[in-house]
């Protein structure tokens, strides 16, 4: 049992100097026939090109599908399809309208065809933040006010968009009209941290890295799954956890099915809350929460607090809470920028071992002795 | 007639209104008087500036020129606490208030002499009562303000001035939009006011049967100026008539009253006495006919067993009619 | 009808007993139902210490704040109705809640905000309701001093209302730049609260709302002239420029104080002084000041109990049961047998 540790540990050294390591062949395709990639993606061969069925790409929609075919620059479009439905790989520009799309853009190293972002503010990769200030990559606004303009001029391959709502009636759709090829990326709302991971492989084809997306899909879900089998075999206790904090008289509760709740308990927690299911957040009393409080170890989330200090200003109740009193209230801002970038927003969606590690260490101790946080940091 | 002394006098005073640089001059020049125990209707036609002129009396609006007095004390030296102990006014506002009390109303009128939250001394009590008792209002203190009739409101706002102790009481219109017996009752109550209690009582109204018959004073404003005098001073100057009289409207000095002009008219020869004779004539002036006792029509008037009937003859033909009604429908119509 | 002082005496007695009651059924519902004997043991020391923070620190406050906005909000909108002489105004009218809508908006809405105080200072907490009160008091100048030169009350009626349309196009385009996490939080500020409002903060609203409260109550006698018209106001010695000054300034400070701590409130200050009136069948401000405050105290309680309904900790926002409770007396005054604006 104690050597996985250490394995464990190696291997996402391993994982995160590839990063920054040798570039693999271009225009690899190695891939399965058809791969149910997440809940919501779907990638098959077709013809020689790739067929990407996104399901239900923004909330609330159901039996939604939106198909793209992925075709190699020299090759023949298949039979029967549309030209705006092809994007044409690997592509050379990208527009992106989530710091998720850039964290993995990242982790292939492919951080080059990025051309434009939006929320800028909220980028957290250092090389990243370079290219906004020197102007190869432009910012082009965000939700309502998209500069459509400028997207149009920036000439994207592709625009690696999510919708909240039904965008039918928004700008991207405006866009879309307008020739660009607007994708609509649900990783966000994948409920589990390696269903989230996994669209990477999407960016593996767009950007003809596919062996390395591969890779490191397969090793990062190797080592959660490794992890959650040591948590799983460790006897005791699970630990309940409090997530979130208030505001007004309102405390947002996510449900168990959540991609928190989910790596709460692979991490072998138990969440107060882990009994509600369903699809959105729900705003409970915060009188209420704070008595369901009452019965929890460990507090994580709590908003933007960087101290313990900050929780008091906002509400001072808050301090007779047991997780506050003992201590044991961890934030996932070690890794921020001076402006609002958050690593835990951008690369912990490609790296939800890290991030199980994180919590791992924070819930059980005793099965990560020594570890050091990489997103977490314990409030003082 | 009481003590008979002024309580306001002008002098060369200047009304008007000021907005920003702009003056907008109304009247100019106007010196009168009123004095305690009068009655001063002030009458003119609309648009000349009777409002104007009250409200810068009572002090509302500050005079573009020349001098007020009240009660012997230029009207600027007056302090707001003062003034209204010194005079009240009843403006053309309607009560926007439901739920409001007849008593509440008139109470209100205290406020110059009540303490800081409004509490109603023995003083003051009594100074109520018997403003509601001079204004015949007792029956209704507990009654709603908007359940009463137009006539009892006005009086309540009457009341509510009488309450306010003022030796003068300035009306804007009281007798404005009341039937006939109200507007009597109304000006008879003023009247009283001025007899009884030594008041002066200056009220504008169009009701120029009242006013002439029952004011001490008129004050007759025209687009040059007021004249001022008994309502008589004025018929007899030829001003009165002269302010209101129109191609349609003509005044006589022996009734008193404006009636219709009329024009070139028929002459009828009417025979009878009395009563009926009169209304006949009046019947037959409306409808073209002047009394001409060398005219061939006749119209001759007889009563008997207290009916009356009437019996017109040209000379040729004869006709019977049982109604004043029936025989002016009946004659031809004599305006030509 | 039983007689007029009768009647007063009876409602007085019957809205504070109502109060108590309110109150005492405020600390026993919330996300759970706890008994009266707990309750009373936490109010005095001797109860659960679990159940004792519950009582003390999230339901005491709560009722307090639930009284005070009541009754604040309620006289407010009993001046602003006999200022105007308009049966539908209310605090809102004179764009002192939207002003303090924009100091919050300006907080919570720009990216790098334009009001930010550093975390661990003792004024953290206070950000704010610091920033609201601002607002709120920018506003409340401006409609002074748009009455100290406008003659006429309508035209000062209309400058609030139209401060308070510009001020809503601006908070709106605060908005459209926010991303979604700040916005939500703007938007759960505008649902009311009632809840998380310290002790410190207390004594604060509270003093505010004394303040505002014993300037109204000085104002009664002139309030009661100007209920017979702007003239005569002046003919029996009102000095109408230096009351409508006072007038606003104490319905700037209880309004302005209420949504500084607990966000807007909606239509507690149009519809409770028509319930008052209602109940005490009068116009006179002796009478109906208190009364609008004890009945606004009685509805905002009963809001706040409604507003824990649901169970479970569920929650409707404060904002919503207000609406609720007051839409309804709103129709009636428009719909009821008086007519709209003729009188009232």
């Amino acid at each position: 049992m104690s050597r996985i540790i250490p394995l464990i540990i190696s291997a996402a050294l391993l994982i995160s100097s590839c990063r920054h390591g040798v570039n693999p062949p271009v225009a690899e395709q190695s891939m399965d026939d058809s791969l149910n990639v997440a809940g919501r993606l779907k990638l098959e061969k077709v013809a020689g090109a790739t067929r990407a069925t996104v399901t239900n790409p923004w909330q609330n929609s159901t039996g939604k599908e939106l198909v793209w075919y992925l075709v190699q620059r020299d090759s023949a479009v298949p039979g029967d399809v549309s030209e705006d439905q092809i994007i044409r790989v690997p592509v050379s520009r990208i527009v992106c309208m989530s710091v998720t799309h850039i964290a993995m853009l990242q982790a292939l190293d492919a951080g080059n065809v990025i051309a434009g972002i939006s929320g800028s503010s909220l980028v957290y990769d250092s090389v990243i933040r370079e290219g906004i200030s020197s102007g190869r990559i432009r910012d082009v606004g965000y939700e309502g006010n998209l500069n459509r303009e400028l997207i149009i001029s920036l000439n994207p391959d592709v625009l690696m968009a999510y919708g909240v709502a039904d965008p039918s009636a928004g700008s991207t759709a405006r866009l879309a009209d307008a020739g660009i090829k607007v994708f609509y990326n649900a990783d966000y709302l994948e409920e589990h941290p390696l269903a989230r991971c996994e669209w990477l492989r999407l960016f593996g084809i767009l950007t003809g890295k596919v062996q390395m997306a591969d890779s490191i899909v397969a090793s990062v879900s190797e080592a959660y799954r490794e992890l959650t089998a040591l948590v799983r075999g460790s006897a005791g206790r699970r630990p309940a956890v409090l997530l979130g904090s208030p505001w007004e008289d309102v405390w947002y509760i996510s449900p168990g099915n959540s991609y928190i709740g989910r790596l709460i308990e692979d991490a072998g927690g138990k969440y107060i809350y882990g009994e509600m299911t369903g699809a959105h957040s729900v705003p409970l009393s915060v009188e209420s929460v704070f008595r369901k409080a009452e019965e929890a170890d460990i507090w994580i989330n709590p908003g933007t607090a960087d101290r313990l200090s900050d929780i008091v200003a906002t509400d001072p109740r808050m301090a007779s809470l047991h997780p506050f009193r003992e201590g044991q209230v961890w934030n996932n801002r070690r890794r921020i920028t001076s402006g609002d970038g958050n690593d835990y927003w951008e690369s912990a969606v490609v790296r939800p071992d890290l991030l199980l590690m994180d919590l791992v260490s924070i819930i059980h101790p005793e099965l990560l002795p020594g570890f050091v946080q990489y997103y977490y940091r314990r409030l003082e | 007639m009481g003590t008979n002394e002024i309580i306001a006098e002008t002098s060369d005073l200047a009304i008007g209104y000021r907005n920003r640089d702009r003056v907008f001059r109304v009247l100019e020049g106007l010196s009168l008087k009123a004095r305690h125990g009068e009655l001063v209707a002030l009458i003119g036609r609309n648009g000349t500036g009777k409002s104007t002129l009250l409200r810068t009396l009572t002090g509302l609006i500050p005079p573009l020129g020349g001098r007020i007095m009240l009660e012997g004390n230029p009207l600027n030296s007056i302090s707001l606490s003062q003034l209204p102990k010194i005079v009240s006014f009843v403006s053309t506002e309607p009560v926007a208030i439901h739920n409001i009390k007849v008593r509440d109303v008139v109470s209100l009128g205290r406020f110059p002499y009540t303490n800081w939250i409004g509490t109603l001394s023995q003083t003051d009590e009594e100074a109520v009562q018997s403003a509601m008792e001079a204004t015949g209002l007792t029956g209704l203190a507990g009654r709603s303000i908007d359940s009463i009739s137009d006539g009892e409101r006005q009086r309540t706002l009457i009341a509510r001035s009488l309450a306010q102790d003022t030796g003068l009481l300035v009306m804007d219109e009281p007798t404005a939009f009341l039937d006939l017996p109200s507007r009597y009752g109304i000006v008879s109550l003023l009247r009283k006011l001025t007899r009884e209690k030594d008041k002066c009582v200056i009220y504008s109204t169009h009701d120029l049967d009242t006013a002439i018959n029952e004011a001490d004073r008129i004050w007759l404003m025209t687009g040059d100026g007021v004249t001022e005098g008994a309502p008589e001073d004025l018929m007899l100057t030829g001003r009165l008539a002269r302010a209101f009289e129109s191609p349609l409207l003509s005044f006589s000095i022996n009734d008193g009253t404006f009636s219709f002009v009329r024009s070139r008219q028929t002459g009828i020869a009417l025979e009878g006495k009395g009563k009926a004779a009169k209304l006949t004539a009046r019947a037959l002036a409306r409808c073209g006919y002047t009394t001409d006792p060398q005219a061939l029509l006749t119209v001759k008037v007889s009563e008997s067993a207290g009916e009356t009937e009437w019996t017109v003859t040209d000379g040729v033909n004869v006709n019977r009619y049982g109604s004043l009604y029936d025989l002016v429908t009946g004659l031809p119509s004599g305006d030509h | 009808m039983i007689a007029g002082r009768t009647r007063i005496v009876i409602a007085i007695a019957g809205l504070s007993l109502l109060i108590l009651l309110l109150f005492i059924a405020d600390l026993l519902l919330g996300s759970t139902h706890m008994n009266f004997a707990d309750v009373m043991g936490s109010l005095f020391g001797k109860g659960d210490p679990g159940d004792e923070i519950i009582v003390m620190q999230f339901r005491l406050p709560k009722a307090i704040t639930a009284v005070l906005a009541g009754a604040a909000m309620s006289v407010s909108g009993l001046l602003m109705q006999t200022l105007f002489r308009n049966p539908l105004a209310g605090p809102d009218v004179l764009g002192v809640s939207s002003g303090a809508g924009l100091g919050v908006a300006l907080t919570l809405l720009t990216l790098t905000p334009l009001i930010t105080l550093p975390a661990g200072s003792l004024l953290a907490g206070w950000g704010l309701i610091l920033a609201a009160w601002a607002g709120a008091g920018v506003v409340m100048l401006i409609i002074m001093a748009v009455s100290a030169r406008m003659r006429d009350i309508m035209t000062v009626l209309i400058v609030g209302l139209l401060l308070a349309s510009a001020i809503s196009a601006v908070v709106s385009l605060l908005q459209y730049f926010s991303n979604e996490a700040m916005l939500r939080t703007y938007v759960i500020w505008t649902m009311g609260n009632l809840g998380s409002i310290s002790y410190p903060q207390i004594r604060a609203l509270s003093l505010a709302t004394a303040v505002g409260l014993v300037i109204a109550f000085i104002m009664v006698k002139p309030l009661n002239a100007m209920l017979m018209g702007e003239t005569f106001s002046r003919t029996v010695g009102v000095k109408m420029q230096r009351t409508r000054i006072i007038l606003l300034a104490s319905a700037s400070i209880l309004a302005g104080s209420v949504t500084a701590f607990c966000g807007p409130l909606a239509f507690i200050g149009v519809a409770v002084p028509h319930v008052a009136r209602l109940i005490f069948g009068t116009t006179d401000h002796r009478t109906l000041m208190p009364g609008a405050a004890l009945c606004g105290a009685v509805i905002m309680l009963l809001s706040d109990i409604i507003s824990n309904a649901p169970g479970g900790g569920h929650i409707i926002p404060v904002n919503t049961v207000t609406s609720l409770v007051g839409i309804p007396v709103v129709l009636w005054i428009i719909i009821g047998k008086r007519g709209l604006g003729r009188k009232f």
